[in-house]
């Protein structure tokens, strides 16, 4: 009887501890939460240092705890780990830049080399044969004095980071507040439980719930998206999973869409992280809203949703769900004031039809949302087949073109252009051409897309820069000719911080006269030109580079343009030539010449491919003109022989 | 006949002969769009195959040290190249289950290490390694910025290549 008394006041002792534990922990992830917010808002570096340790740390108890309990998923590797994790984010706190400031105000090196002493102690322990359990329980307890310390320490990194903004000082408060009333509420709930314990001497048996529904809580916080409360990544695939294995069973369909929100970056640039935070919880919700209860709905990165769409009897069922969804967002959202504007792609696809596998269910979603950003955005796309294999041969073209350069299978033409005043030969517009690789051509209409949406266009444009330079530069020399050269530049180049920089190093290092370079950018680019886009375009103006807008009359022909840019030339788009016997389209092609030349712009008409269409060109006043009639485009080797031959006009 | 050497002539690009698999410790699993694998459609990769795919030193300082420290290790492109991997990004994730994207574009326009060892000495867990993704801070002001030095995540042991 006395044995068994002892052994139950053993189990409410280690209940209580428990209790006690389980509390400090959960009130600690709320905390270090609302501390997280903060440290996004705040802008302070050392907050991070103190955060990571104040996390490890707590991980690292929690593994020790869980040992001590004979967990079976903790074994000495883990708590090895867990050891070297907190141990690495020592030195971040007592050494370098970041958690300087810190260190002015608090004596982070001596809490360091404690913590070090700690954490040696326990290696050495670990490290040892047999399992000393006083000994262990030193260690713990050695190791568990340090929680307060480095709490005390968060909260100064906090307090010095929000200094002078007393939003965050309430926020603090906020905080104070809901830890003190939830170590209240922990210490009462306790009190009254232990006393439980006691008077009916039963089995812990409600502590095994308590344990439960904290661990219930952990698990929500695991799986669930802290911005929107939507599933995360890690739940959404568990039901992925969960719904096919149902389907099979049942013999239904699954729909599966991935859904972008269109230019999002752009809306948090414009209007900050807030409102794309904003925007992002009420788009969740307008989403949720259109799908059933048995639906998931799940955000699975950045901008990114999910959702899974149970019993689907056919394709059309899913194309109905995409098509709600993107209603969804016909409205503006009002976030802060401010009325915005924001659309989804997305892709959808079907099983059993489209795929068996998770597997392939993912990447048929991503394919389908490939294309539907490719359509031109705010739209789905249903997976097919034919989308597979267009895909494939992207991604293959992809990989590929990243070694095309270095392979020599890249080269460049360059078609002439004529001044139409005394029909001397101008310069020469250069034009990328994949065509060196053994048995394979690859168009330039296919392969500079894919170029662009890898980022490869980059250094590909600069080797079409510094190489024609070289070229030209060659030729027009024996010839003692002052020739243009044209280069095309996609909106993505334009758009990197450095172009102007980077290009003007390859045209000074091959000692290129920046006066005879002519860049010609598609109106296209600048659709979307941001900050960058026009200082370098500025930028390459002002070295003395001729800037030409390319295909004018087709797309988004925006007036506005024209007054905005440093421009130089504008080009009659190729169509328009094409279509001249037409009486509308040579009234469109005067009207653009002349108000190109009012606006002080050379005009230059492209695609002349007959001698009828050059003499109409030339009729309504084109300065220059560049066309199969005068000149297709030609390799580098041809180029003496078409100079010597055709410094003036071949007609 | 033509055709049919045009077809293998292209594939050869992407089913590029698997490597071989690993024959110590793995320290770095990568994964998604792959051209060269060894364990199942991922690359599990030890010390020795790292270095297969190239080393190099980075001399920069660093928001979390004191002077200028010499890494040394993978440069992060050598990697790609090494793996023949596509994408337009990389998901990086650390043992702490810390995790960061970084663009494919970045590591094209700068050169970042993978970097084992620090001032001559193999770095272990308890020195941020085995693997600390570095950028060459000291060549680039431009990169003293939140977003980078979130993005040079330790302890790194996993690597996921995928289209955005």
């Amino acid at each position: 009887m006395r044995s068994k008394r002892r052994d139950l006041s053993i189990g409410i002792l280690i209940s209580s501890i428990f209790v006690i534990f389980v509390s400090i922990i959960f009130t600690n992830f709320e905390r270090l939460r609302l501390g997280q917010a903060a440290f996004l808002r705040s802008g302070s570096e050392s907050l991070w240092a103190t955060h990571e340790i104040e996390v490890e740390l707590l991980r690292l108890l929690q593994a020790m705890h869980r040992f001590k309990a004979r967990d079976p998923d903790v074994d000495l590797e883990t708590l090895r780990l867990r050891l070297d994790i907190l141990w690495s984010r020592i030195p971040p706190l007592v050494e370098g830049r970041d958690a300087a400031p810190l260190r002015e105000i608090s004596d982070v090196e001596d809490l360091g080399a404690r913590l070090t002493a700690a954490l040696q102690r326990m290696s050495d322990l670990l490290d040892e044969p047999g399992f000393d359990a006083d000994a262990y329980a030193r260690v713990l307890a050695g190791i568990e004095a340090f929680a307060a310390p480095i709490h005390d320490l968060s909260l100064t990194a906090l307090h010095q980071s929000g200094q002078g903004h007393s939003e965050l000082h309430q926020h603090m408060d906020d905080i104070y507040s809901a830890i003190m009333m939830a170590a209240g509420g922990l210490g009462l709930s306790m009190l009254a439980l232990v006393t439980l314990l006691i008077i009916q001497l039963g089995r812990s048996q409600k502590l095994l719930d308590l344990k439960e529904r904290a661990n219930a809580r952990i698990e929500h916080l695991a799986h669930h998206d802290v911005l929107t409360g939507l599933p995360n990544r890690r739940l959404f695939n568990d039901r992925l999973a969960q719904a096919l294995v149902a389907a099979r069973r049942r013999s239904s369909g699954v729909g599966l869409h991935f859904i972008d929100v269109d230019n999002f970056k752009a809306i948090n640039d414009t209007f900050g992280h807030m409102a794309g935070d904003e925007v992002l919880q009420q788009a969740a919700r307008r989403m949720a809203a259109t799908m059933r209860e048995v639906d998931t709905l799940a955000r699975i990165a950045g901008d990114e949703f999910a959702a899974i769409q149970i019993d689907v009897a056919a394709a059309d069922g899913v194309v109905e769900l995409s098509e709600r969804l993107i209603k969804a967002f016909a409205q503006p959202f009002t976030v802060a004031g401010h009325d915005l504007q924001a659309s989804v792609s997305i892709g959808s696809t079907l099983f059993p039809d489209d795929g068996n596998t998770t597997e392939r269910l993912l990447s048929n979603a991503d394919v389908a949302l490939h294309r539907a950003k490719l359509n031109g955005r705010r739209q789905g796309a249903l997976f097919d087949e034919v989308m597979m294999e267009k895909e494939k041969r992207r991604r293959r073209l992809g990989v590929r073109l990243e070694q095309a350069r270095d392979q020599g299978e890249l080269s460049i033409r360059y078609q002439p252009k004529f001044s139409t005043a005394d029909g001397r030969l101008m310069g020469f517009e250069a034009l990328i051409r994949w065509d060196r690789a053994p048995h394979f051509e690859v168009s330039p209409a296919e392969f500079i897309p894919i170029a662009e949406s890898n980022g490869s266009i980059v250094p590909i444009g600069d080797w079409v820069l510094s190489t024609a330079c070289r070229d030209l530069a060659g030729s027009t020399a024996r010839h003692h000719l002052d020739l243009s050269l044209a280069i095309n530049l996609s909106p993505v180049q334009i758009q990197k911080d450095d172009c102007f920089r980077r290009f003007l190093k390859i045209v000074e290092a091959l000692a290129f006269d920046p006066h005879r370079l002519e860049f010609e950018i598609t109106e296209t680019s600048l659709f979307n030109a941001d900050t960058s886009t026009l200082a370098n375009l500025r930028d390459l103006h002002e070295v003395g580079a001729r800037i030409c807008l390319d295909d004018f009359g087709t797309g988004y022909s925006s007036l506005s343009h024209l007054q905005a840019l440093p421009l130089n030339a504008m080009k009659l788009d190729r169509s328009l030539v094409a279509r001249l016997d037409d009486h509308r389209t040579q009234c469109i092609c005067e009207g653009i010449t002349a108000l190109g030349h009012r606006l002080g712009l050379e005009v230059v008409g492209e695609g002349a491919e007959t001698e009828w269409q050059y003499n109409e060109l030339v009729r309504m006043g084109c300065d220059q003109v560049q066309g199969y009639y005068l000149g297709r485009p030609m390799p580098i080797e041809e180029l003496d022989g078409f100079m010597s031959r055709f410094a003036r006009v071949p007609v | 006949m033509l055709a049919v050497t045009a077809v293998a002539g292209m594939s050869s690009g992407t089913e590029a002969s698997d490597l071989e698999p690993p024959g110590a410790e793995v320290i770095l699993t990568a994964k998604g769009l792959l051209g060269r694998t060894n364990v199942g459609d991922e690359a599990r990769l030890d010390r020795q195959l790292l270095e297969s795919f190239g080393k190099a030193t980075l001399t920069t300082w660093t928001p979390w040290t004191e002077g200028e420290v010499e890494f040394e290790g993978l440069p992060l492109r050598s990697l790609v190249t090494g793996l023949q991997a596509g994408g337009t990004a990389m998901l990086l994730r650390a043992l702490n289950d810390y995790h960061v994207v970084i663009p494919m574009s970045e590591a094209r326009d700068y050169d970042l290490l993978i970097a084992w060892r620090a001032d001559g000495v193999d770095l272990t867990r308890r020195d941020r390694g085995p693997l600390w993704v570095i950028y060459p801070w000291s060549s680039y002001p431009e990169l003293d910025k939140r977003i980078i030095s979130q993005r040079s995540i330790w302890q790194l042991n996993e690597l996921e290549f995928y289209e955005e």
